[in-house]
């Protein structure tokens, strides 16, 4: 697969991979204006100016923008989330060049309408009451609280806090985007049936008069405050299942140890149906439709994190089940057959995604994000081949401590049944 | 430089003598190859009693039997770095292996061991009955689940469309190792299935590793594709009003629209664009992208009504329910929405759709068309579903004629079918803030 590379003047990097028999073209980008860059006092600063990106800008109204990006068949759509706010883009080759000016006249200058901050605020409102009736995302926004901290960037919710959004005006949100809304935060990935070389130079008129920023910085600083080690119920006696999440803080996407960790990640909870975990608590007891491990990492951090969903009466089983596959991996090495297939997978799953246009733009902007490289998918065989079972074992025994484990059920628990899990875990 | 996509291009096709229908469509630029397997079995197929065996059918074909052990099917695609999985819906059951191009093989084996060899052990059957009951408690968690099998038992008193596919609660409970092995036996066999394999393979060796690989099973008895279920038309308005713990208020409405292959489902397609937006006709593959030039959001999430608002069109062998999804701002009432709702769905049988909303409507059709079809597991789909429902052509041929369709012809499928008496209304009302403490 052909990658090309341009880092313009400005910082703007675009990553691209010619697909020349594709009618249509897929996006994908990111600018460093996530949540992290909200200050306290404004926790949501990042979120409602992401949401109107697209909801007005000094030439073109809102309704404008949608009728321009649908009337062509394409759709656009950003996300904010803690690091970065993300975009995303499909369209066919003929409008590419109009999609693109409308992606960066959203960037460059939105006009945060009063009109449109209002049904923004209570769109993203709406979206933390749901989320408070969610036992998934309760059990998850509770666990990273206390893996991280309630106010640091990977411990709060990206959609803000109700409270502070009421507060944000306009001002505040041009404000914030003057401070973090620069070329040199913006990483474009595409894919699809157009020349490297007319793209590249579209991409060079539109957003060539962007100047680099002088704003804030982007940086990250690790709160103090975290609270390892904590079991947590959010007690939702309305509902019928109990999620479980538990977890640790892991390394950034940038560590030597993400590999080593991610293979093990994969083997414990990822791999057909669910790894180990899913064949413990899933196929064994059949306690659980899913039990599954996951590894974020990001660029300053990251979570290790177990997560399942159980009736309240199976609680119990089901943890222990997850504490005796949890111990094993940081007390056993992988055997080597597993660790094989664990790579196997992961490289046939490479070759998979980049099938589809939008699991490839997704691949290329993760490459680009995390500084990666041009050749990394040519690398990434032989970054595979050079981690052993007893790295991973080293790396687990380091990073995801049994006894560390932040424990959180969300759902028609009580606190008698919260209290029986720590002994299950100090049991194993 | 680009060249025009089309599905259909380059298929290739034949019956085993055993009944087995075969679609082959060779990708040479691919790297991988996707084979799926839709057997013609939903919860459509399913009674009283022992709603959900589709579904629970499904999970135990992971469960070994014949040359297969208990989760190996995860294990070889894994191996080789595939991925595989299954769904149940109404109309179809379809099972997927998507694999590097060299391990064609391991899919086609997979299938043909699944259709003829599947063990049912009964231990097996009673471990798995515990994982479909927590599937189906994850999804009683939401609200707009909640609503939405209320909506489907008040519009449905006849036909099997009225139960979920996961099935009820207490059939989940009751139901035997026995009723789920004759399901199996009754509905999986070669003659009431269509195996589609897209991507990069020789069109003639393959057709040799399926004939050598499927032919051995014995046809079954042929299944009607007709069942005898019609439902008679609804008489006047049916609602369902819920009163639980939870933070928001949601709304749900749908109206009983035909069979996808009926002569007005292009109508009801362009329309439902006009009104609520377009993500595909098959739309299993979540977008975030927000369609906001339509009718509906400019008016309920515009007007601070409503945060969200989804239209889901049924691409269905019997007639389905065109279903509208609300989650309300805080604080707004259930009455509120569905005053406003309900004005929007007038207007559209008094003002025509413009110039403007007619472009969108047609450029969204035609573009998630090609959007749809993104990679061969996809194409593979398309292919696959459409052919269960009607004909593989099926896609092609109602995505062109909702090009074609006139504001007129929108305003009067509006007029027959987004009726008060034709519509079923279901209400979340949230009570006690959801009822939520944090120890």
């Amino acid at each position: 697969m052909e990658l090309k590379r341009e880092l313009f003047e400005n910082g703007i990097a675009l990553l691209s991979n010619e697909v020349r028999e594709n009618e249509t073209v897929a996006i994908s980008g990111s600018i460093k204006a996530g949540a992290m860059c909200d200050r306290p006092g404004s926790f949501g600063a990042a979120e409602l100016a992401s949401r109107l990106l697209m909801r007005g800008t000094k030439s073109l109204s809102a309704s404008q923008i949608s009728q321009k990006i649908e009337e062509s068949g394409a759709t656009l759509s950003f996300e904010n989330r803690d690091e970065s706010v993300y975009f995303s883009s499909r369209c066919y080759y003929g409008v590419l060049e109009d999609v693109l000016e409308i992606i960066g006249d959203c960037l460059m200058h939105p006009s945060f309408p009063e009109s449109e901050i209002i049904q923004a605020r209570n769109e993203i409102i709406a979206e933390i009451k749901a989320e408070e009736d969610d036992t998934r995302s309760a059990a998850y926004r509770r666990l990273v609280e206390l893996v991280f901290g309630r106010d640091e960037v990977y411990g709060r919710d990206p959609l803000g806090r109700q409270d502070e959004l009421a507060k944000l005006e306009k001002n505040d949100l041009s404000r914030f985007h003057d401070e973090n809304y620069h070329p040199d935060r913006l990483v474009i990935a595409m894919t699809g049936g157009y020349e490297f070389d007319l793209v590249r130079a579209k991409i060079d008129k539109i957003f060539s008069s962007w100047k680099k920023g002088t704003g804030a910085k982007f940086s990250y600083r690790e709160s103090k405050e975290n609270a390892p080690d904590k079991a947590s119920a959010v007690q939702m006696k309305h509902k019928t299942q109990v999620d479980l999440a538990m977890g640790l803080k892991a390394v950034p996407r940038s560590s030597r140890g993400y590999y080593p960790l991610n293979l093990g990640n994969l083997v414990l909870g990822r791999l057909g149906l669910y790894g180990r975990l899913g064949k413990n608590v899933r196929e064994e007891r059949g306690l659980a439709y899913y039990s599954f491990s996951a590894l974020q990492s990001k660029l300053f951090s990251g979570l290790f994190g177990v997560f399942a969903g159980v009736n309240p009466t199976n609680l119990g089983r089901a943890a222990e089940g997850i504490f005796q596959e949890v111990a094993r991996i940081t007390t056993e090495p992988i055997p080597q057959k597993e660790l094989e297939t664990a790579k196997r997978n992961s490289l046939g799953s490479l070759s998979i995604s980049l099938d589809t246009s939008v699991e490839r733009v997704a691949i290329l902007h993760d490459i680009e994000y995390n500084n990666l490289g041009l050749d990394y998918l040519e690398r990434y065989p032989a970054i595979l081949d050079r981690v052993s079972s007893e790295e991973i074992l080293s790396l687990f025994q380091k990073y995801v401590k049994l006894d560390q484990l932040s424990i959180v059920a969300a759902g028609p628990i009580d606190d008698r049944a919260l209290e029986s899990l720590l002994p299950a875990k100090a049991a194993v | 430089m680009q060249a025009s996509f089309h599905l259909l291009d380059g298929i290739q096709e034949f019956t085993l003598e055993n009944g087995l229908q075969v679609i082959l469509k060779p990708v040479a630029t691919s790297s991988v190859v996707s084979t799926w397997i839709f057997y013609k079995v939903g919860s459509r197929n399913e009674k009283m009693g022992t709603t959900g065996s589709s579904h629970w059918c499904e999970h135990m074909l992971f469960k070994g039997g014949g040359k297969l052990g208990k989760g190996e099917v995860h294990t070889l695609v894994s191996n080789e770095g595939g991925r595989n999985n299954a769904f149940t819906d109404h109309d179809v059951t379809a099972y997927y292996e998507t694999l590097p191009k060299e391990r064609l093989d391991l899919g086609l084996f997979i299938e043909s061991e699944r259709m003829a060899n599947s063990a049912f052990d009964p231990a097996e059957v009673e471990s798995e009955r515990q994982v479909i009951i927590s599937e189906r408690e994850g999804s009683e968690n939401y609200p707009q689940y909640q609503v939405r099998e209320e909506i489907f038992s008040e519009a449905f008193h006849q036909h099997p469309y009225m139960w979920p596919v996961i099935g009820w609660k207490n059939d989940l409970k009751n139901m035997t190792r026995d009723d789920l092995y004759s399901h199996y036996r009754k509905f999986y066999h070669p003659n009431n299935a269509i195996l589609v394999v897209c991507g990069n393979f020789e069109a003639s060796s393959t057709s040799a590793e399926i004939k050598r690989l499927f032919s051995k099973i014995p046809a079954g008895v042929k299944i009607p594709n007709k069942i005898p279920f019609k439902e008679l038309p609804q008489k006047g308005e049916r609602s369902t009003k819920l009163i639980e713990p939870g933070t928001l208020n949601y709304l749900s409405i749908a109206y009983h629209v035909p069979e996808i292959t009926h002569e007005d489902a292009p109508a009801l397609i362009t329309l439902s664009a006009v009104l609520g937006g377009w993500h595909g006709l098959i739309g299993f593959f979540g977008d975030r992208f927000v369609p906001r030039t339509n009718r509906l959001y400019k008016r309920l999430v515009e007007g601070n009504i409503a945060s969200e608002v989804n239209t889901y069109f049924p691409v269905n062998i019997d007639p389905n329910l065109l279903y509208f999804d609300l989650t309300l701002n805080q604080d707004i009432k259930t009455k509120v929405a569905k005053e406003a709702f309900f004005s929007e769905i007038d207007r559209l049988r008094d003002v025509p759709p413009n110039d403007d909303e007619m472009k969108v409507a047609s450029n969204q059709i035609r573009a998630w068309h090609a959007y749809e079809n993104d990679g061969i597991g996809l194409q593979a789909l398309s292919i696959g579903y459409m052919e269960r429902i009607q004909s593989r052509n099926l896609g092609d041929s109602l995505v062109e004629k909702s090009l074609q369709i006139t504001p007129a012809e929108i305003q009067r499928v509006a007029k027959h079918y987004l009726t008060e008496k034709n519509r079923i209304v279901g209400e979340f009302n949230a009570v006690n803030g959801g009822e939520t403490s944090i120890v």
